[in-house]
């Protein structure tokens, strides 16, 4: 009788209680992580080389700068390297005037740095886009509107960018800021969704900063036009909107980078095109900045 | 000289049988008419024996002149046992009616005949598992009774999360599963978004599930089979049956048509919307709405005919905010249609036939009109198939059979900056030949073969082998190995919370295929308990694994007018790999009496090696889970102490039962952060919270905690004038355990330090659940 009264008690006091994750230290292997991007037309500037950091820790950012990292770029055709030295001002790593980025050709990013001991290296390679980008502002609808204004025909207007794209580059980013983003500017009388002083303490940076994408474009068409939905302008004020034409390393880093969570909870490996001990992204994009006003 | 002497040796064994005699017939339920799948027949002092095919029917060959005792039994029945003589050549029709035990408790017994308890472990196919109707509503579950969630608490099935009904059988992904209903395949048979399954227990007749090592019979499918019979209808009354549960209302008519057949038909529909929703807003408006309707027809002595269908369907209308016109919301509808012909026909005593004609159709709709995203996804399939079950001597039985399936699928995605337009069709030609031979009593020996050929962008044709030797040890216990090669041609996208969409294998994806290796041990312990210990080892070549990052890795394969990719293929959206199960399941399962119910253990290991994934080392699937062990226990509280103290059972009118369900799982692999780093995702951005990102550990690294459940049922019945009103308590998780799903992730800048808040997302709590189920 003991032996079953033993195990029905086992047996309960499995099936009750609370099931809890450790995250410790065990998994962390230090890495190289990269920010950088070239843009054809200039010299190397803002590559920033820091290191990650392991879950339960809490650094301060600026420690995590890898100021000390030998960091060269080569072009691949011709062979030519330039060193990059470290920028105080900039937090970021930076290449002479005289080492001009040029359009449609490859360029390696090589990087060593130490971490905790151990001597780390990675490589990645980045193919900058063609010369063709550019954004036909005669034909794209900015300057300014009321908040989702409305044509004659009763439908709601949007904002418009037209643009030429570049030959074989079939991926444009978005990035919509709110320049004038606060409390007071936030649009509380939206058709979309209640939200509160809470939310927006909770989101804010969400909404102030926003992103759409468009890949595999025709890259050989003549002009592509994209509007700008109401669902990605939560402010009133001025908005800064820079399009990205960006390449393969720039387009699976932003597609992937920040999707690594599936909807089950388990985690997948990002797309990022490192050899060698590094995540982030090294890419190039070519890039033009608009400007539009939302009205009340 | 060895062809003369194998014709010699055909000719001689012909002319032999010609000279003994036949029996063949169908089993029938006396009480309702049903045929009866699995029975067993057993001529007592020959050792001769056979169970019923799926269709009822018998045929036991080459019987010398004599006077024998014939022995018939089933789960839940009085054994049958009838005197009588056969002459030269005869071939003696006889159609055996068994009569339900009395006892409520005894539904679920098997004869208490241990021959026949004994041929019946003997008889069974490897890695099957037989439940009936009785079995399934009786495990408690959440809300009511499942098919699916049922067969999560046997060895080598296990779930993902109590989030979803899908099956991982030994390893593999329920994808590789062949759902059956009536011999029509289902796509997706899920209601609620994986919750509950399509099948409604109450029209379920029989529920066979082959773990592996299937017949070569089966095929397009890599590691189990759920083949589901649906009730033919009562031959002899009317009756019915009505459950209400805190989800459903759910009703089951069976009717004779006068002489010549019967009718049997289910609905069920939740009627949440209905009630609840209208005055609680947290709660969607969703219903489910599923039908049976199935027609029997005794054509004539030889002849049987039963018309079947199946319909299903989902609908969701979800506003975020229903006081805004633009709110964020969305519409989606799915559903099954099944529907089935099938004729059988006793060609000859030993030769009897069996012909579908098969359809199936799956569809979902989905639409977020704020994003003006639309999508349609379809698979249809067209199915005629045949089998000839050759009873050909006493050593001897052959079954030969084809199928031919047309399948079109389809997959449309409109939304803002591209489209997805997939539209294939796809025919699957299969024959397969199996012969069963006894050289002796104490040896059965199964061999197949099955080809495929697969019509699709690129064609596949493979020939799958299979064999099973059984081996009777005592006359209480036997030994099996099985082994085959299975082939599948498809794969499912799955999709949380959302139906999967299946798509073939093409130019891009080659057809997946497996090896089994199983070796199992049976023993009756007493009568009515059975012991089983089953190993495994299975492999995967070319399996295929949803890619997460499909976004990036799909091309397309034109551009609309308006330059925007229009993607037709299934280029990017899989990562191919290879890899291996093994494990050990034993199993203690007492069908009789007051106490009845299984205690099983397993231990299991699956490994995947997929390209470019983790670094092109093997890593364990979400689905591992190394130990489990599963309690099913049923108690007649009015017959427990006569069972304990070997009384005679007795038949109250008012009957308590008690239902227990215990789970436990190891952890099952995760797949965690291990580290963070700070990057934007576009170079013009500030440093925020947004910067924190995640960088995963090494695929699956991590275990979460145990998983572990206690369910528990009470059942009240009370009986009157031919009617029973059966009132019961349903508790999952009755000690509220806090199972982690998985982790949620929080970042924080804050005071120049990067913080990241890490929180468990936990499963179902305690959910207790009432209902009533009434008889007539």
């Amino acid at each position: 009788m003991k032996k079953y009264l033993l195990a029905i008690v086992s047996l309960l006091l499995v099936a009750c209680g609370e099931g809890t994750v450790e995250i410790g230290t065990e998994q962390y292997k230090p890495k190289i992580v990269v920010e950088g991007y070239l843009t054809p037309g200039s010299s190397i500037k803002g590559i920033r080389i820091t290191r990650n950091f392991p879950i339960n820790s809490q650094p301060n950012p600026f420690d995590l700068i890898l100021k000390n990292a030998n960091v060269k770029v080569t072009e691949i055709e011709t062979g030519i390297t330039e060193l990059l030295s470290y920028d105080d001002s900039t937090f970021s790593f930076e290449g002479s005037n005289n080492f001009v980025i040029k359009y449609n050709k490859s360029y390696r990013l090589t990087v060593e740095a130490e971490i905790d001991g151990h001597r780390l290296e990675a490589s990645a390679v980045t193919t900058t886009p063609a010369k063709g980008f550019e954004v036909i502002r005669g034909e794209s609808v900015l300057d300014s509107m009321k908040y989702r204004q409305k044509e004659t025909d009763n439908n709601v207007k949007n904002f418009k960018v037209v643009f030429k794209p570049s030959p074989g580059t079939g991926f444009y980013a978005f990035s919509i800021v709110a320049l004038d983003a606060s409390y007071s500017t936030f649009i509380y009388d939206n058709p979309y969704i209640a939200v509160d002083s809470s939310d927006l303490d909770e989101n804010f940076d969400n909404l102030r900063n926003q992103l759409k994408w468009l890949q595999y474009i025709n890259s050989s068409a003549e002009k592509i036009e994209y509007e700008i939905e109401w669902l990605d302008t939560w402010f009133y004020g001025r908005y800064r909107l820079i399009i990205y034409a960006g390449d393969e390393n720039f387009r699976r880093f932003l597609l992937t980078h920040s999707n690594v969570q599936e909807p089950d909870g388990n985690f997948h490996e990002p797309l990022m095109n490192f050899e060698g001990d590094a995540m982030g992204v090294f890419g190039s994009y070519l890039a033009d900045t608009l400007y539009f006003k939302v009205l009340k | 000289m060895k062809k003369l002497i194998i014709i010699f040796f055909l000719f001689s064994s012909l002319v032999y049988s010609q000279q003994k005699g036949t029996i063949n017939g169908f089993i029938y339920d006396a009480s309702n008419g049903e045929a009866l799948i699995g029975a067993n027949i057993y001529l007592k002092g020959m050792n001769l024996g056979t169970a019923s095919n799926n269709s009822g029917y018998y045929a036991i060959p080459n019987i010398p002149e004599g006077t024998y005792e014939l022995t018939a039994s089933y789960i839940g029945y009085e054994t049958f046992s009838t005197k009588l003589t056969i002459k030269k050549g005869e071939e003696k029709r006889l159609d055996i009616k068994l009569i339900p035990k009395a006892v409520e408790s005894q539904e679920v017994v098997v004869s208490a005949d241990s021959v026949g308890v004994a041929e019946r472990l003997f008889n069974k196919p490897v890695s099957k598992i037989d439940l009936t109707p009785v079995q399934l509503s009786k495990v408690p579950q959440v809300v009511e009774a499942d098919l699916l969630r049922t067969l999560q608490s046997m060895p080598g099935i296990v779930p993902v999360s109590d989030f979803s009904s899908a099956l991982y059988v030994r390893g593999g992904t329920p994808d590789q599963n062949l759902f059956l209903i009536d011999g029509t395949d289902v796509y997706n048979p899920e209601h609620a978004f994986g919750l509950f399954s399509t099948f409604n227990t109450d029209a379920i007749k029989k529920v066979e599930v082959y773990k592996g090592g299937f017949g070569a019979e089966y095929g397009g499918r890599l590691s189990a089979v759920i083949n589901v019979t649906n009730n033919d209808g009562n031959r002899n009354n009317f009756e019915g049956k009505t459950t209400l549960s805190l989800l459903t209302l759910n009703t089951t008519l069976q009717t004779p048509i006068g002489k010549i057949g019967s009718l049997s038909g289910s609905l069920r529909r939740t009627y949440l919307d209905q009630t609840l929703a209208k005055v609680i807003d947290d709660i969607p408006d969703y219903y489910f709405l599923d039908g049976n309707l199935k027609a029997f027809f005794d054509l004539n002595n030889k002849n049987k005919l039963s018309v079947s269908f199946y319909g299903g369907i989902d609908n969701l209308d979800f506003k975020l905010d229903e006081d805004r016109p633009q709110s964020f919301g969305f519409k989606y509808v799915w559903g099954n249609q099944t529907g089935s012909i099938n004729w059988k026909t006793i060609l000859s005593p030993k030769l009897f036939g069996n012909f579908w004609i098969t359809a199936s159709r799956f569809f979902s709709d989905f639409n977020i009109d704020i994003v003006e995203f639309r999508e349609e996804n379809r698979i249809e399939d067209f199915t005629f198939k045949g089998a000839i079950d050759y009873f050909y001597s006493k050593e001897f039985n052959f079954k030969l059979g084809f199928e031919q399936k047309n399948i079109n699928g389809a997959l449309k995605q409109n939304f803002t900056s591209a489209r997805i337009d997939v539209s294939k069709h796809r025919t699957l030609y299969s024959l397969y030949f199996s012969a069963q031979w006894n050289p002796d009593p104490l040896w059965n020996i199964e061999t197949g073969l099955r080809y495929d050929y697969f019509d699709s962008d690129k064609n596949f044709s493979n020939l799958d082998p299979r064999l099973t030797i059984k081996y009777r040890l005592t006359e209480e216990s036997n030994l099996k190995f099985s082994t085959g090669i299975f082939h599948q041609y498809a794969n499912r996208i799955p999709r949380l919370f959302f139906v999967s969409i299946w798509v073939s294998a093409d130019d891009y994806i080659n057809g997946s295929s497996s090896n089994h290796y199983i070796l199992s041990y049976q023993r009756m312990l007493t009568k009515n308990v059975e012991f089983e210990i089953e190993s495994y080892y299975k492999t995967y070549d070319n399996i295929y694994s949803f890619n997460p990052n499909y976004t990036a890795e799909v091309e397309p394969q034109g551009y609309t007018e308006d330059n925007l990719p229009v993607f037709a293929s299934t280029k990017g959206l899989f990562n191919r790999g290879d890899g291996y199960s093994k494990g050990i399941e034993i199993l203690l399962r007492k069908d009789a009496g007051a106490l009845n119910g299984w205690l099983a253990y397993s231990y299991a290991q699956t490994k995947y090696l997929i390209d470019n994934i983790n670094n092109n080392n093997y890593f364990n699937p979400r689905h591992d889970r190394t130990h489990a062990i599963n309690f099913v226990l049923n108690a007649d509280l009015n017959n427990l102490f006569n069972e304990l103290y070997g009384r005679k059972f007795t038949n109250s009118k008012k009957q308590w039962n008690l239902g227990l369900n215990f789970t436990y799982f190891s952890g099952q692999p995760i797949t965690l952060p291990a580290s963070v780093y700070i990057a934007n995702s576009v170079p013009d951005w500030d440093l925020t919270k947004n910067s924190l990102q995640l960088y995963p550990s090494g695929i699956n690294e991590f275990r979460l905690p145990y998983y572990a459940r206690l369910d528990l049922s009470i059942n009240y019945k009370i009986l009157y004038d031919g009617w029973s009103l059966s009132p019961y308590i349903q508790v999952f998780n009755l000690l509220n355990r806090k199972n982690v799903w998985f982790i949620q992730y929080e970042n924080e800048i804050k005071n120049n330090t990067a913080q990241l808040k890490v929180k468990n997302v936990t499963m179902f709590p305690i959910l207790p659940s009432i209902g009533i189920t009434i008889k007539f």
